[in-house]
């Protein structure tokens, strides 16, 4: 979260200054692909970049606090979530060959980066085998900061409805991790 | 014996509605044990960025400083419709900017497709008033008893094979009928008709020269008159018997061309008849005098007229 600096920050953001939109940029892009890779893993990246171009083309039009700007990355990254889906569905591609692990580029940090992201790629995996729902809903709570009634107006749904599905996907995360015996 | 002296009561939930709220909240404190993993797994989910996730920065800020600059100068981000599409402005010439042409209506173009066809139609018409002219000429020409050729009388006329015709009202016109071989012998009426009153006229007028000789200007006259008279008789050589009835009373002691011999034999008889000398004794199929054979200045003066014709 950017905190206080928030509103500096838009306001130079506004005003054409690239420093003040990579704060932004930096602070919500991480949760933005962590909720996409969870909801739609094969075409967050896309769907991210989509999403960012439209609010940059609003962003002189935005005006609210950190919630309101969240909120509003949030909902357009789920409306171009909706149109990649129906355009996949009008126009199916299909799939690359499949490539290895050890056929894929590799930087000389990638093991250590991936030790040390493990934790958030282990919890993303054990989201996803959460209902679809019920994981939207906790990324959203979670990785979006949002509280119950935006999440709620995001999704149409009620704010009851939302808490539900909330704890819901919290006891079947909990039922998984103390079944399955996994540590983070 | 039980494997397990724990109470079942142990196995209920440890935590309730407000514990997984404090989860979702980001609340770490009085985390029930149960939740601790879960607890764990969500702040694995706000931990902080990985790499892979701030490596499309460079891409947004591009796109950002993109539009920073179009909106510096002015232009409107609706000109780039289509997210990354970009509308590439090319520089428009100055005759690309004038006014359009007033687009013209249907009705005008025909119109003018038919100027375009005009030259066509003129002459079509211009065909079509020949044809009709040419119509009506032949109409009149060839109209019921009026079977003859209208021409003017010039000196190029041929001497011969121009039978008379007594259709013609004008001295300068000569009528050519169709029947050239006949002598054309005007007949005395009870009346004059306009027609024999011109012949008479030109014949008296013509003759009359050969009494009363005019002088070498009004030669010219003659001629003219021996032309209309030689068209009339259809030949020069018939003039004089075309012209005999009229100027019988030109003559009263014979014909100045007439040998002696039949000019005697003419008195003999006028006298012997008592009849006088009018010349209407002489039969209209008696030989012509030639004009070769007569030594009178009549002759000659006829001679020097017919030596003047082409």
């Amino acid at each position: 979260m950017v905190g206080e600096d928030f509103a500096a920050q838009l306001a130079a953001a506004q005003g054409g200054s690239e420093n003040a939109f990579a704060v932004l940029w930096r602070d919500a892009n991480p949760a933005l692909l962590r909720y996409l890779r969870v909801v739609a893993p094969e075409h967050a990246e896309d769907v991210a970049a989509e999403t960012w171009v439209q609010v940059v083309r609003g962003l002189p039009r935005f005006s609210g606090d950190e919630a309101a700007w969240r909120a509003w990355l949030f909902t357009t990254a789920r409306r171009r979530l909706l149109d990649q889906a129906r355009l996949r569905k009008r126009h199916p591609a299909e799939p690359l060959d499949e490539i290895s692990a050890a056929d894929m580029p590799r930087t000389a940090g990638a093991d250590q980066i991936a030790m040390e992201n493990i934790a958030t790629e282990s919890a993303m995996a054990l989201l996803s085998r959460l209902p679809e729902q019920q994981a939207e809903v906790i990324l959203l709570r979670v990785v979006a900061g949002l509280d119950t009634d935006v999440v709620a107006d995001m999704l149409g749904r009620s704010p009851g409805s939302v808490r539900v599905a909330a704890h819901r996907g919290l006891r079947k995360l909990a039922t998984l991790l103390s079944g399955a015996g996994v540590t983070l | 014996m039980p494997d397990s002296f724990l109470p079942t009561a142990w196995g209920t939930p440890p935590f309730d509605e407000r514990d997984l709220e404090a989860l979702l909240s980001g609340e770490a404190a009085d985390i029930p044990v149960a939740l601790r993993q879960v607890a764990e797994a969500l702040t694995a989910l706000r931990a902080a960025p990985m790499f892979a996730e701030l490596r499309g920065e460079a891409t947004i800020m591009a796109e950002f400083r993109a539009l920073a600059e179009f909106r510096a100068l002015g232009l409107r981000e609706a000109s780039r419709p289509g997210g990354l599409a970009r509308t590439l402005e090319l520089p428009v010439a100055p005759s690309a900017l004038a006014p359009r042409r007033v687009a013209r209506h249907r009705g005008r173009r025909r119109r003018n497709g038919r100027l375009l066809s005009r030259p066509a139609a003129v002459v079509m018409g211009a065909a079509a008033a020949a044809v009709i002219v040419a119509a009506v000429t032949l109409a009149v020409v060839e109209m019921p008893g009026h079977n003859h050729h209208l021409v003017l009388s010039s000196a190029t006329s041929s001497a011969g094979a121009h039978p008379s015709s007594h259709g013609s009202t004008s001295p300068n016109l000569a009528a050519r009928g169709a029947t050239p071989a006949r002598t054309p012998t005007p007949t005395p009426a009870p009346g004059p008709s306009p027609k024999q009153s011109i012949a008479s006229r030109l014949c008296t007028e013509y003759y009359g020269n050969f009494v009363h000789p005019q002088p070498r200007s009004e030669w010219s006259a003659e001629f003219a008159i021996f032309r209309q008279l030689s068209e009339r008789a259809g030949s020069p050589f018939r003039v004089f018997s075309y012209c005999k009835p009229y100027i019988a009373s030109l003559f009263p002691h014979g014909y100045p061309w007439a040998s002696q011999q039949q000019r005697s034999s003419h008195q003999a008889a006028a006298g012997s008849s008592g009849q006088g000398s009018h010349g209407q004794g002489a039969p209209s199929g008696a030989p012509q005098p030639s004009p070769s054979a007569s030594s009178s200045p009549g002759q000659g003066n006829q001679g020097g007229q017919q030596g003047s014709q082409p």
